[in-house]
């Protein structure tokens, strides 16, 4: 895999069981993901979107097919071999936001870094430095439910960029959060790839995301039907 | 890292508070009730040792290796048994050492006899070792070279005889001949035992081997009192040991009165029991608590298995919550159970209106039943609970590590 890819899927299939039904969620797809992209995946529901980012994010294991990521075969890794690599390599933003409840904004957004071993004074840092720039500022200590959506979703780009990872994944970011708000983390997330050179795949319904992408690939029943 | 888990396990436990206190409640009670139980049976079980021991057994006994049980009047010590009884006080394991010697006779008042257990043994030296000198309704046991007797309650009753009655004891003597004589009573005691009160007499052990016809130095047994009961197996192998004389045999009181050994066994084996249902109990309410509290949070999991939190660290998060519900349910047990332990520690429960003493195996338990702290047995306790906690948490917790973190995300569990 060349070096200029972050990621490179080859006729990577999912298969999942409805009754006596298989229904393929991603059927033979081979795509490949240039560092620094700010690609999205856009389809109607039930089209694969979020099935290939888990695949890709090696959350979820293909029937067929080869997955790298950063150069790494993800396909070929174990169950602690993929965990790992999801530690060091990519970030998740979700489109519930999914932070841990019981732990402050601060501690969510350290936790990736926690789990790497870094030191309480480095990640305290790092993350501070963090919501400086994506205006959590003073926000640190706050429960996720004493933050609003878009807050929560801030808290959340926070964790995902706090290790520097290769790529970000990112499942309708936008989905549960009114324009402007969505607006504003789109610019965020902008800056970040565009400062950083973070490579970003997104899944989206929304045109707005679609409209910034600087790659957009429609899927349709688990296939890429165009890409540009 | 770790403190990190634990810091997220106990925020966790607090999420639903109602539900942990339930919980934590439910297992505190439990051990509560296990604690309490414990310390019954530990009180039972040192006094039933005690009592057993301390009113003629002794927890140590020597003897001529044929002597039990047929307890033949030749099967004498192979030793000097008063010097013998000497040169063991010198031992540091050793707190008292009383030489007998012991015969079958008839006991004889005006013209009424009973067959007895003849006893002779050296008050002074009894002391250290048994009870029975404290058991004495009337009088005094005999003194050093005093022709006097000691008979028991019953005995005495049956015979009607006081202090100051006369008895004339006849019995096979060692030498062939017939022993017997005539001894003024000098005190009456009362074991609670029949088959001491009803059937023993105590002579003075220089009078009795008169009577025996045996020399000063030939005793039949010599009973000891050592450290701790708990002790007795470890000493009297010890003794052994050191003797080494193939004719002796030293015998703990577990071998002397397997009845008692099995009693302390038996509720050695109720502990058990014990345990058994209060951590299924225990185990059953964590096990409810913990596959709510894992299946509820399902997504929470997905995200840390996203980021990279590896299986085992998922398994190791939810057991620290299950360890903090365990300690939590520790305290609670804890700061509720010590005045119930207490109270029955010291008050105990009263059963003597209804018993003066209950009589098992060769010995009388006090009609006041008191507990005794057992801080082992509470200690192994707790180590179960938190292990059987655990293992109840191993479940729910595996069952989350083993999942996709995409089913995970999803809500779904395999």
């Amino acid at each position: 895999m060349p070096d200029e890819l972050a990621v490179r899927t080859e006729s990577i299939r999912k298969i999942y069981q409805s009754g006596d039904q298989s229904v393929a969620a991603v059927d033979g797809i081979s795509f490949e993901v240039h560092k620094g992209e700010f690609s999205a995946i856009a389809g109607p529901s039930g089209s694969g979107k979020t099935t290939l980012l888990n695949l890709i994010g090696a959350l979820d294991e293909v029937d067929e097919g080869r997955i790298w990521v950063d150069g790494t075969e993800i396909t070929a890794l174990g169950r602690g071999e993929r965990a790992d690599l999801r530690k060091h390599k990519i970030g998740f933003i979700f489109q519930s936001y999914n932070l841990i409840e019981v732990l402050s904004a601060l501690e969510n957004a350290e936790f990736i870094l926690l789990l790497q071993g870094v030191d309480p004074a480095e990640r305290q840092r790092r993350v501070r430095a963090i919501f400086e720039r994506i205006g959590l500022d003073g926000l640190e200590d706050r429960r996720p439910h004493q933050l609003s959506g878009g807050q929560q979703q801030r808290v959340a780009i926070a964790r995902a960029i706090a290790t520097q990872p290769a790529l970000i994944l990112a499942d309708e970011p936008t989905a549960n959060l009114d324009s402007a708000t969505g607006a504003a983390l789109l610019d965020v997330m902008e800056e970040l790839n565009r400062d950083l050179g973070t490579t970003f795949i997104f899944s989206t319904h929304d045109p707005r995301v679609m409209e910034r992408a600087t790659r957009l690939i429609r899927l349709v029943d688990g296939r890429i039907v165009e890409d540009h | 890292m770790d403190s990190v888990l634990l810091r997220i396990g106990w925020r966790n436990l607090w999420r639903n508070p109602r539900r942990t206190a339930i919980t934590a409640l439910a297992i505190a009670v439990g051990m509560i009730m296990l604690a309490f139980v414990l310390s019954l049976m530990a009180g039972m079980k040192r006094d039933l040792i005690n009592q057993g021991t301390q009113l003629m057994l002794g927890q140590v006994q020597i003897h001529k290796r044929d002597y039990r049980p047929d307890r033949s009047i030749f099967d004498t010590v192979p030793l000097d048994g008063r010097a013998l009884a000497d040169q063991l006080l010198d031992r540091d394991d050793i707190f008292g050492a009383a030489p007998r010697v012991s015969a079958f006779g008839l006991v004889s008042s005006g013209d009424k006899s009973l067959g007895a257990e003849i006893v002779g043994m050296d008050r002074d030296a009894e002391s250290q070792v048994t009870t029975l000198g404290r058991k004495l309704e009337a009088g005094d046991l005999p003194g050093r070279g005093e022709r006097t007797i000691a008979v028991g309650r019953s005995l005495a009753n049956t015979l009607g005889v006081s202090p100051g009655s006369e008895l004339i004891l006849l019995t096979q003597a060692a030498d062939g001949s017939l022993g017997n004589d005539l001894y003024t009573v000098s005190g009456i005691f009362r074991t609670g035992l029949e088959m001491v009160d009803g059937g023993m007499v105590v002579l003075d052990l220089g009078v009795a081997q008169e009577l025996l016809a045996l020399e000063a130095g030939r005793i039949h047994e010599i009973a000891l009192r050592s450290t701790s009961p708990a002790r007795a197996m470890e000493v009297a192998a010890a003794i052994e040991q050191s003797l080494g004389v193939e004719d002796i045999s030293v015998a703990p009181w577990q071998e002397l009165a397997p009845q008692l050994a099995g009693w302390v066994a038996m509720s050695d084996s109720w502990m058990w029991i014990m345990y058994l249902i209060v951590f299924v109990l225990a185990a059953i309410s964590v096990l409810n608590t913990m596959l709510m509290a894992v299946f509820e949070r399902l997504r929470e999991f997905g995200v840390m298995a996203a980021v990279g939190m590896q299986p085992r660290t998922i398994i190791t998060m939810v057991l620290a919550e299950v360890i903090s519900l365990a300690l939590v349910s520790l305290l609670v047990a804890t700061i509720l159970g010590a005045p119930l332990v207490h109270w029955i520690t010291n008050s105990g429960i009263d059963l003597s209106a209804t018993t003066d003493g209950i009589s098992m195996s060769g010995t009388v338990v006090d009609p006041v039943i008191r507990g005794a702290w057992a801080p082992a047995e509470f200690a192994v306790a707790a180590g179960l609970l938190v292990v059987c906690a655990a293992l109840a948490g191993l479940y729910p917790a595996t069952r989350a590590a083993r999942t996709d973190p995409a089913r995970l995300t999803r809500g779904e569990i395999r």
